[in-house]
């Protein structure tokens, strides 16, 4: 693939936390337009990856480029590309919704003016428009998530990154999120996210890439990975592991 | 069942120790300095066993015994944060018997240092009571009564505490009530700094506690001593019945924790909040966001707006010794409250927590973030320093120091603002994270947070030793010295402060994702 149609660019990224390696000379392309969806069992490093590609955790080996720029060595021109929903980091949440998205405006060296239109559109496709008053740690999960992912996209970003969007969101949340993120990618900009749901990406990515163990075991096109099975077999059949129950007979109450 | 519990702190404890250096660092200064203290109370409770007059040793005894009631009340809300290990809330999912838990973590606030230095000190007032035989089992028994206030009052403080601080009506109320235990210091200093220590004095305010509740258990043994069998029967009948009732109380406030235990989350709106706020009106750009977001979160989070009360306060602590005549006090009182105000945003980033990726992730200019941060203390220290500098000479020192006040007190909030900008961006240690109470302790951080304290505090006192050599010339009656003051206060401290934010910025810059992983790992 010619670099100008590259997003998003690992070679041989490496974390390791003590004795533990957590990513291991991981590889990935992300093809520009794409919806791609990262997924892998708990511990496989897609937190450690995707933090490394976004500039909030400096790997130990290894370079991420996102459209060209490192992302290590020009940190500030490539960050004003990405927005990035981390996954378990707090927000500055003793600020009303509202608050917080142009925050995230005007630490990014926007207009006043900009920024309050944008924010004011932001929400509203959200649905958060009648909660923007409220403190942003009174809100579900579900609006915690939406308002992160406003705070992502308030700078007009080409390369979204988002850690688990979906986790603990409501159906009619989920159905918000994934509409502006398929607009979003449609119209040209990268969608990049991880998650545990293989029927999620599934359905709503184009690309995918099963990571185990600190690297990719596999990557393309939803249709290439999966090869013929669901994405769910493919990906017990790559990252193995047993799914058959032993022993807990005690557990099944109706044996008394 | 409570033998488990006892374990289980002792676990906690040593688990503590293993996890980091620093807290094993911590813990021997505190067995240095506990240990130091409690040898100098049982050496003088033993020498109390063989002073003639039995009635001083009975007065001191129940004067030191209620000291330490209140104490065990007041200091780990006060000072040293309460310790969530044997938090109730985390047994709520626990099937065990309710009577039980709250025997078990009353009688686990005794490990540790402070239950075990209390121990020490209350078997030493038995030997105090070993005057005669009735007396010294009167010693034992008022002993074990003694011991079980201190620490179901210590639990009860703490639980009420948590539950009054978690509701936001109830912070402004805790707000009062810290101003009005700091007002009550007052009148008590004052007292001892008459030099109005007297046996004659002691004696009385002795005869006053020994019929409150602080002093019934430890007046018993005296009373035995004294004679008076009737008062000494009465006594200890009240303290066994005070342990019975706080038992009870404490007993009632674990069921209401454990039947609910998160109704201590934030409720209600919490007033009318509209617009953008502090936002709107600072400069639409990166600093001025930071500075809006820093003023919002004072204004908003306990655990900045309490330190900040307290800092605004305590140098008016001054004024005690300073209406006492002391000229050194009333002059003091700017420089350290410019200390405290600029010495105490050292920490800054480590409030953040890990929503500090939002300046991680926007890529935010090392300046702008040093900066913004600092804009509501900025604020406090245009305020609070000239305004303790003025109340000086207004209330009887001298006017001529003035200038001297002002420099020294521009200089010493300049220096440590500057150094705040460097620690800020190097090291950080962990404090209550957002939703905490203010008053919680991180346990095994103390060594860590002692030495950033220390090497902080010292920092700042050298960046401003030049103006504080001059100030102190002009007290010392160089009147030259206190222009000269104003002249370089300011000066060396713009210097500091543009050369500690520069530095600052360019550690920021490089070591941005360093600082957020450390700030995970404290999460």
């Amino acid at each position: 693939m010619p670099d100008d149609q590259i997003a998003l660019r690992l070679r041989g990224l490496t974390k390791r936390f003590g004795a533990m390696t957590a990513v291991d000379r991981l590889d990935l392309d992300v093809p520009r337009g794409s919806f791609f969806g990262l997924v892998g069992p708990n511990g496989a490093g897609k937190t450690t990856t995707l933090s490394m590609a976004t500039g909030l955790l400096r790997p130990d080996a290894g370079s991420a480029h996102v459209l060209g720029t490192d992302v290590w060595a020009d940190p500030v021109a490539a960050k004003a590309r990405i927005g990035v929903l981390p996954d378990g980091l707090r927000l500055f949440d003793r600020l009303t919704g509202l608050q917080l998205v142009t925050y995230a405006g005007l630490l990014r060296g926007m207009e006043r003016d900009l920024v309050a239109q944008r924010v004011g559109e932001l929400l509203a496709a959200l649905g958060l428009t009648d909660a923007q008053d409220k403190l942003v740690i009174d809100y579900s999960a579900g609006m915690t998530k939406k308002i992160t992912l406003a705070c992502a996209l308030v700078h007009a970003p080409r390369l979204l990154v988002l850690d688990e969007p979906f986790e603990a969101v409501d159906p009619v949340s989920a159905r918000t999120i994934r509409g502006i993120l398929e607009d979003f990618a449609a119209n040209g900009g990268t969608v990049v996210l991880s998650s545990h749901v293989m029927d999620l990406v599934e359905r709503i990515c184009s690309h995918v890439a099963i990571i185990a163990g600190g690297q990719v075991r596999a990557v393309g096109t939803v249709d290439e990975v999966r090869g013929g099975m669901t994405l769910d077999d493919r990906f017990l059949d790559l990252v193995g592991g047993t799914t058959d129950v032993e022993g807990l007979a005690w557990l099944r109450t109706s044996s008394d | 069942m409570v033998a488990h519990l006892l374990r289980l702190k002792l676990h906690l404890l040593r688990n503590g120790l293993r996890r980091s250096p620093a807290a094993l660092i911590g813990m021997v200064l505190g067995v240095l300095y506990g240990g130091g203290i409690v040898v100098g109370v049982v050496s003088g409770l033993v020498a109390l066993r063989f002073v003639p007059d039995a009635e001083l040793a009975r007065a001191l005894v129940v004067v030191g015994g209620s000291a330490m009631v209140a104490g065990w009340a007041l200091l780990p809300v006060v000072l040293f944060g309460i310790d969530p290990t044997l938090d109730p809330a985390r047994f709520a999912t626990f099937a065990v018997r309710e009577r039980t838990l709250a025997l078990g973590l009353a009688l686990g606030a005794l490990v540790g240092l402070p239950g075990a230095m209390t121990v020490v000190v209350v078997l030493a007032t038995v030997f105090t009571g070993t005057r005669t035989l009735v007396a010294a089992v009167a010693a034992l028994l008022g002993g074990a009564f003694g011991l079980a206030t201190c620490i179901l009052v210590s639990r009860i403080v703490a639980g009420a505490a948590a539950a009054v601080l978690a509701t936001r009506r109830g912070r402004d109320v805790a707000g009062i009530g810290g101003l009005l235990v700091l007002l009550s210091l007052g009148p008590l200093a004052g007292v001892v700094n008459d030099g109005g220590i007297t046996v004659a004095g002691i004696k009385s305010l002795g005869r006053v506690l020994a019929w409150t509740p602080l002093g019934w258990a430890w007046a018993a043994s005296g009373d035995v001593v004294a004679g008076d069998w009737g008062a000494a029967g009465i006594r200890l009948l009240l303290a066994g019945a005070l342990c019975l009732v706080l038992f009870a109380v404490w007993e009632r406030l674990l069921v209401a924790v454990l039947r609910n235990p998160h109704s201590t989350a934030t409720g209600g709106s919490g007033g009318a909040r509209h617009g953008l706020g502090l936002f709107a009106r600072l400069p639409a750009t990166p600093t001025g966001a930071i500075a809006a977001r820093a003023g919002t979160y004072w204004l908003r989070d306990p655990r900045f707006n309490f330190p900040a009360i307290m800092t605004t306060l305590l140098p008016a602590g001054l004024l005690i010794p300073g209406l006492g005549g002391s000229r050194f006090a009333l002059a003091a009182m700017p420089l350290v409250s410019a200390y405290l105000i600029g010495w105490g945003q050292h920490n800054d980033v480590g409030y953040d927590s890990t929503a500090f990726w939002l300046h991680v992730s926007s890529g935010v200019d090392g300046v702008a973030d040093r900066v913004g941060r600092l804009f509501p203390s900025a604020v406090l220290a245009l305020v609070c320093v000239p305004g303790y500098a003025v109340l000086g000479p207004l209330l009887g020192g001298s006017w001529a120091l003035l200038p001297a006040t002002l420099g020294a007190g521009v200089g010493l909030a300049l220096s440590g603002f500057a150094v705040a900008s460097v620690t800020s961006a190097v090291k950080q240690y962990a404090v209550p994270v957002p939703g905490e109470s203010p008053f919680s302790s991180r346990p095994g951080s103390v060594g860590v947070t002692f030495a950033v304290q220390t090497v902080c505090g010292g920092a700042v006192v050298v960046l401003s030793l030049p103006v504080l050599v001059l100030a102190g010339l002009a007290f010392f009656g160089w009147h030259w010295a206190a222009w000269a003051a104003l002249v370089v206060g300011p000066v060396v401290g713009v210097v500091a402060f543009v050369g500690g934010v520069r530095l600052g910025a360019s550690l920021f810059r490089r070591r941005q994702a360093d600082l957020l992983q450390d700030l995970v790992g404290m999460a």
